[in-house]
């Protein structure tokens, strides 16, 4: 039975990725959900590899099926009953499907690509997991192509400048609400069509037709859409560009760039062949900053009031600290998401959480 | 041989330093792959347009690290996900600081940091290596004693070595001694244990107390501890396992030789308490060292006996017990090599049956140092010693033969007929000896000033005259500089680095090196201090590569005078017609050359018949 895939994914390093994950985890966990637990890199280390400064640690308890590599099993004091093996690797040793037998810290490394992701939470679902959660790292959003929900986790070790955030968490959050679109399409733009500063333009179709619907597959770069777009501007006037998926405009940072690009071509409708929810976008006003001593790193803070209030001023998501608010409003959010998603697997569980 | 040819993609992201993926891709080249190296300093987006476009089974991406460095190569890994191109390409990255932990978290397969050479990635394409645990896998245990015929090259001293180590063998082999039969009923004891007799277990350990001496034998009979020992309790057994895997999870070894395979690099422990061993052990295998060489207290020659269990010891020298030396062989890498010594004392026979049972390495036997210069009565020596060679070749141990006796004043020569006779006795009973000669300051160099100009010529002429005597292996000891080393570390580690460094440019087999403060610590070693050594030495060795450290025209007059010395001293052996009383006597190293013979043991001999 399929889990609803809920993807943690973070602008930067250190915006809040895992704290949020795992409060909103405990949550799931209180109403009796049985859930899957991975990581697209690197998580629950006590210490940033970068920073060197102490990183929020990762909780499980019975029940929880885990997917990290043999290294991280190693390094983990929860106890863990294999259950599955995969043919998936990382750089610290093949991924391993556990289930949780005695509680306590799990260190993180899943698959970092999207087949593997994939993999993955199908064997999470084989073994009857209900709800999956993925954690980010840094700011790769790519393998998120996967789950069908995101939180996005964003602050100030993004960028200082709330205003700049802010503006890509709108972008963010307007590509994911691109529409889904189906059916066939009149031209294709084959994978690095528009990557880099230019359309490439022996990959291009030698001919568009005038406001059909043509598909660009793969990830796609602002200069390269910019210049695509202009170039072709009277063909594409009424027609429609279809991209893959959200995470094609995201991927690389290009968000905030693309959006604005799909804004200006308003003649144009922009939509996806696979749509991701987004459930709430959560704000975190630490960053680290250097020290006065080489290679080291201190903890420092914006305004948080300032930062959730302009936040809430410019998106129309779910907007939250985590940690000065809580999870519910979150929590309940995805459980009213669940309630029409998937009604036939999710009721009765459903009616016990908000009875 | 690549049966497919893999592409590789390289790409430097760091604006100058580029030449790591160069060596890469000669190596890579050279093994037979496509590949394509792109000009440093790309975007993210102009990189993946070229994995689009040559289609690479690997991208190899070189980039030194710095804040905000890592956002770049996560954005690359995204956009290649994102571009359908992962699931057919592995995505690799290399530079400062890379560690397997930033790889996973950057998304990469694999990350390779400071120290990788280009073959551990070449081995890494080719599925030789596991991601994880990369220079592990690619690390073998090395064979340290194959490739010699041990053929005397000098037929004349071949001739007289023959003669008396027939003469030897023949006289020991009609006499036993308590420590022999301790040693059988050892092997016996390891037998039952296999096929869980436990009651013939403990009945044998009866009968083995009763062949220990009034020091050891309270421990079988009372239980009580002997000396300055004790036992290790259940939870610092569990606290040194614990320790052990967690070090050995995490141990990543350096490579202390640059260009050659040989000399093999070994470091001695024995701090007393096998936790501390552990911890040793862990710290050089990491910086590099081939092998280990367990050092027992000097009681342990002295007395008839071995203990049991996993017992620590408040001062240097840790206690010879099967139990200690199987939680030392359970700690080590699998690369690793181990001696075991059991050289010069009334447990020789035993520590051999040890040492074989345990898995070990290597272990050491002479029986002419053992007598002259530690104690041990020459006639007992040479009974438990020929049982000793007997047992390593049974267990194929290889050995060396250790002239210890040149820190005791006896000239290089005398020591070396010494050594040769020993290497003849283990060679005709199917052994495998490793000539051991000293690299050191000795008493006959202060006295005769060899070393008055260099270091180099005496030392470079004990190997040169050794190599006009026999086809063997040779390996200095031990440890080499040790008696030029000051208290100043940096001098102690820059000597010992050039007698290492004089070892590999003479092909030694192998080279045991000391710490920092081995010599003045007045106490137990530091950790750091055996990084020291293990830094300088792979200096050196990177330093010289196979260029050859020059002797003088003295080194070839010293090494005439040491091979006829050899000679002179075989003849007398041989005229006396009895390598035991030779020991006696004096012929072999004598009190005016600062040794005697030892008293350990004397009376204890039978002959076979009685």
């Amino acid at each position: 039975m399929r889990s609803l895939r809920i993807g943690f994914a973070g602008t930067a390093k250190n915006t809040g990725k895992t704290t949020t994950l795992s409060a909103l985890m405990d949550s799931f966990l209180e109403d009796g959900w049985r859930l899957g637990l991975t990581s697209i890199g690197y998580d629950g280390e006590n210490l940033d590899n970068v920073t060197g400064l102490p990183k929020p640690r990762i909780y499980v308890q019975p029940g929880v099926l885990v997917a990290t590599s043999t290294r991280c099993v190693e390094a983990s004091s929860a106890k863990l009953r294999l259950v599955r093996e995969t043919d998936i690797n990382t750089s610290l040793g093949p991924v391993i499907i556990g289930k949780v037998e005695e509680p306590g810290l799990v260190v993180l490394a899943g698959p970092s690509y999207s087949k593997g992701l994939e993999s993955v939470l199908l064997l999470f679902e084989e073994e009857g997991v209900r709800v999956s959660f993925i954690d980010g790292a840094f700011g790769r959003i790519a393998p998120m192509n996967v789950a069908d929900g995101l939180v996005l986790c964003t602050g100030a070790a993004r960028d200082r400048r709330v205003s700049v955030i802010a503006e890509e968490a709108r972008g963010v959050e307007r590509i994911l609400k691109l529409n889904s679109w189906s059916g066939s399409p009149d031209a294709v733009l084959p994978q690095g069509s528009l990557i880099g500063e230019y359309p490439d333009e022996g990959l291009l179709p030698v001919r568009l037709p005038p406001r059909g619907a043509v598909l660009v597959e793969g990830a796609v770069s602002p200069a390269a859409l910019n210049l695509f777009l202009s170039s072709h501007r009277e063909l594409l006037d009424g027609g429609t560009v279809v991209f893959e998926n959200p995470v094609s405009l995201i991927a690389g940072g290009a968000a905030a760039e693309n959006e604005r690009l799909i804004r200006q071509f308003h003649s144009v409708k922009f939509c996806v062949l696979k749509r991701l929810e987004l459930f709430g976008v959560t704000v975190n006003p630490f960053y680290p900053e250097r020290g006065r001593v080489e290679g080291t790193f201190e903890a420092r803070y914006i305004d948080a009031v300032k930062l959730l209030d302009v936040f809430r001023r410019n998106l129309e998501t779910l907007v939250l600290d985590v940690k000065r608010e809580g999870i519910g409003a979150l929590y309940q959010q995805v459980l009213a998401y669940l309630r029409n998603w998937e009604p036939q697997a999710c009721r009765q569980l459903y009616r016990k959480c908000t009875s | 041989m690549v049966e497919e040819k893999k592409k590789i993609l390289l790409a430097p992201l760091d604006p100058v330093h580029d030449v790591g993926l160069k060596m890469i891709r000669r190596a890579l080249d050279e093994a037979g792959y496509e590949t394509n190296l792109l000009p440093p300093d790309l975007p993210p987006e102009e990189i993946v347009k070229n994995m689009i476009a040559y289609k690479p089974d690997y991208t190899l991406i070189g980039r030194t690290l710095g804040y905000d460095v890592e956002t770049v190569l996560s954005r690359l890994v995204d956009l290649a996900d994102a571009s359908g191109l992962r699931p057919k390409m592995k995505m690799v990255v290399g530079g400062m600081p890379i560690k397997p932990e930033l790889a996973a978290e950057l998304g990469f397969d694999a990350g390779f940091g400071p120290g990788t050479t280009p073959e551990e990635v070449v081995a890494y394409i080719e599925g030789r290596l596991e991601a994880e645990q990369h220079t592990k896998v690619l690390r073998q245990k090395p064979k340290i004693a194959e490739g010699f015929s041990y053929r005397f090259v000098n037929e004349e001293i071949g001739r007289l070595c023959s003669e008396i180590a027939d003469e030897a063998l023949a006289w020991a082999s009609e006499r036993t001694s308590p420590g022999i039969e301790r040693s059988q009923i050892r092997r016996e004891m390891f037998s039952l244990q296999r096929r869980g007799d436990s009651a013939g277990v403990e009945k044998l350990r009866r009968e083995y107390a009763a062949l220990c001496d009034s020091f050891i034998k309270p421990f079988y009979d009372l239980g009580q501890t002997v000396g300055k020992t004790r036992l290790l309790s259940e939870s610092e057994l569990a606290a040194l396992n614990e320790y052990a895997a967690e070090a050995a999870s995490r141990l990543v070894p350096r490579r202390v030789r640059h260009s050659k395979e040989r000399p093999l690099v070994f470091t001695q422990y024995g701090t007393g308490c096998p936790f501390m061993d552990v911890a040793h052990i862990k710290v050089v295998e990491a910086w590099g060292a081939d092998g280990v060489i367990h050092f027992d207290p000097s009681w342990g020659a002295r007395h008839e006996g071995l203990l049991e269990g996993h017992i620590t010891h408040e001062e240097d020298g840790s206690p010879i017990t099967p139990e200690n030396l199987a939680l030392i062989k359970h700690s080590l890498m699998p690369w690793t090599l181990w001696q075991v010594r059991a050289h010069r004392g009334l447990n020789t026979p035993e520590t051999v049956v040890l040492a074989g049972e345990m898995k070990a390495d290597l272990t050491k036997v002479n029986m002419v140092y053992g007598s002259l210069g530690a104690g041990t009565d020459p006639e007992r020596l040479v009974v438990d010693g020929t049982e000793a060679l007997r047992l390593a070749a049974e267990y194929g141990l290889p050995y060396d033969v250790v002239t210890n006796e040149e820190l005791c004043g006896v000239p290089a020569y005398k020591a070396f007929a010494g050594m040769l006779i020993v290497a003849t006795m283990g060679i005709k009973l199917g052994g495998r000896p490793i000539l051991k000669p000293l690299f050191c300051y000795s008493p006959e160099v202060l006295i005769n000033g060899q070393m008055s100009d260099n270091y180099v010529d005496f030392n470079a002429a004990k190997l040169m005259a050794l190599r006009s005597i026999i086809d063997a292996p040779v390996w200095p000891g031990e440890p080499v500089g040790f008696m030029t080393h000051t208290s100043d570390r940096i001098q102690a580690s820059a000597t010992t680095m050039l007698h290492a460094c004089l070892a590999s440019s003479l092909d030694a087999v192998a080279v045991t090196i000391s710490s920092s403060d081995e010599a003045f610590s007045g106490g137990p070693i530091s950790a750091a201090s055996r990084v020291d050594t293990l830094r300088a030495v792979t200096e050196g060795m990177r330093f010289f590569g196979k260029a050859k450290i020059q002797p003088t025209e003295k080194a070839e007059e010293f090494a005439r005078g040491i091979t006829e010395g050899i000679q002179k001293v075989l003849q007398q052996v041989k005229a006396r017609g009895s390598f035991v009383s030779a020991l006696y006597e004096g012929l072999l190293g004598n009190k005016e050359d600062g040794v005697y013979p030892g008293r350990a043991g004397r009376q204890t001999v039978r002959t076979r018949s009685t």
